[in-house]
């Protein structure tokens, strides 16, 4: 036997394993897939994690930018609220010159009497025109808690008021209106002069109102944020515990399947 | 043939992707070949057989790797060569020696002469009392049919290394061979 016939013999030779040497390779490959699918699984259940998450928490960013975009709309609306306020208050400060125009009127009136009624007519329709505007003013108050709606009135009302009313009528300013009631104490009748009173009453009410408004408009911004914030919350905290819940059902389930 | 080859590359296949059946039936194939490769490096053969279970589970979870280019069989081999060299490692009973004394060696034929008269089981244990270092150069080298080459880089040691571990290897299973053969006639 050479040295080539040494190596066919142990190249032939053949040594039988043992009975239980399949079933622990078995065992083994079996433990082995398991460790395979374990991580799948659990990678599996972090991505429908994330996925519920990121479905959920999208609406909730988007909804906050847009919820800052109104504030900021309804801060610029407010601000123009007051500074309009301000404005009138100016137009009050300066009754000056409406009174030398009133005196100019009232001559006027003196020399021509059909003017002076063309103006109480036109200050009428105005007047009117003021009081519808009180009247949207009060119905809104009553109503929803919508701030941009009561702003937007209120808004309107203004425009009303310094575009038609204001410039013209010097019923609304209390100053005017008490040197107006001097100036034509002689020639006013008592109609005219309940007019004026009213108005007058009016102009302060409504006064009271856009004061009051503003504080309402911040209290009620906030209160109806806390209030969505809260809501929002608590349905996303159920979304969330009932997607876990189908999870662990279905992880539970796999994991079971597999055994 | 070609019928029995492609038999072969699907049971791989199926047993690449996890089938049972599959892998059972390439163990039984392999395993008795395989557990007397084993046992050339590794006694007693309750530790061969645990070292050639550790490479067929490799084989099976790397069976992907396979490229069907060579023979499978010969792919396996060298699994469990390299899984009993690593056992070996592991033990750190691995050691080389790089002295030589070429006029105490003499000459391959002779040893191959005293070699041959003993029946298979008896080679065996003389490579069995063999240092592991000497029986691992011996084996891949006589049995295995591997070069000095080869062998150096699968054991990372250089190629005159592999040459002195063989030359040694064969001296002191000349010595083990006539101490058998006295016994023998003694008897």
């Amino acid at each position: 036997m050479k040295l080539n016939n040494i190596k066919d013999s142990f190249e032939n030779r053949k040594i039988e394993p043992s009975a239980s040497a399949w079933d622990q390779i078995a065992s083994r490959l079996d433990q082995e897939e398991k460790k395979d699918k374990k991580p799948v699984i659990y990678w599996l259940g972090a991505i429908a994690a994330a996925l519920v998450f990121g479905f959920f928490l999208y609406p909730l960013v988007t909804n906050q930018i847009d919820g800052a975009e109104k504030q900021s709309e309804l801060v610029i609306e407010d601000k123009k609220i007051t500074w309009e306020k301000s404005s009138h208050q100016n137009k009050q400060v300066i009754p000056q010159d409406i009174i030398t125009k009133e005196n100019e009127i009232v001559l006027e009136e003196n020399g021509n009497t059909k003017k002076s009624i063309s103006s109480e007519k036109t200050s009428s329709r105005k007047k009117s025109n003021f009081i519808d505007s009180k009247e949207k003013l009060s119905n809104n108050k009553t109503g929803t808690n919508s701030a941009i709606a009561t702003a937007d009135v209120v808004l309107t009302a203004k425009d009303k008021i310094k575009n038609n009313y204001i410039p013209e009528d010097n019923s609304i300013n209390p100053a005017i209106a008490n040197a107006k009631t001097q100036n034509k104490a002689q020639t006013l009748t008592s109609d005219q002069e309940m007019e004026l009173l009213l108005s007058k009453a009016l102009e302060n009410v409504r006064l009271n109102e856009v004061a009051g408004k503003e504080i309402n408009t911040d209290r009620l911004l906030r209160e109806t944020e806390w209030d969505i914030e809260a809501d929002r919350r608590n349905r996303v905290n159920d979304i969330i515990y009932d997607q876990l819940g189908k999870l662990k059902s279905e992880a539970y389930t796999l994991i079971g399947g597999n055994k | 043939m070609i019928h029995l080859y492609t038999n072969e590359k699907k049971l791989i296949q199926n047993a690449a992707k996890g089938d049972r059946k599959s892998q059972k039936h390439l163990f039984d194939k392999h395993a008795p070949k395989m557990l007397s490769v084993c046992r050339q490096y590794i006694s007693p053969v309750e530790i061969a057989e645990e070292i050639m279970l550790n490479g067929f589970f490799k084989i099976f979870t790397k069976l992907d790797r396979f490229s069907h280019q060579g023979s499978f069989e010969g792919w396996v081999r060298r699994i469990m060569t390299r899984e009993c060299i690593d056992h070996l490692r592991k033990k750190d009973v691995f050691k080389f020696k790089d002295e030589i004394d070429e006029e105490k060696i003499g000459c391959d034929e002779d040893v191959q002469e005293d070699e041959a008269d003993l029946p298979l089981h008896l080679i065996q244990e003389c490579i069995d009392n063999l240092p592991n270092g000497y029986k691992s150069v011996f084996v891949m080298l006589t049995i295995d049919g591997m070069k000095h080459r080869e062998i150096a880089r699968f054991l990372n040691i250089s190629e005159n290394t592999s040459k002195t571990q063989y030359r040694k290897a064969r001296l002191m299973l000349q010595e083990q061979v006539q101490q058998i053969r006295k016994q023998h006639y003694e008897a």
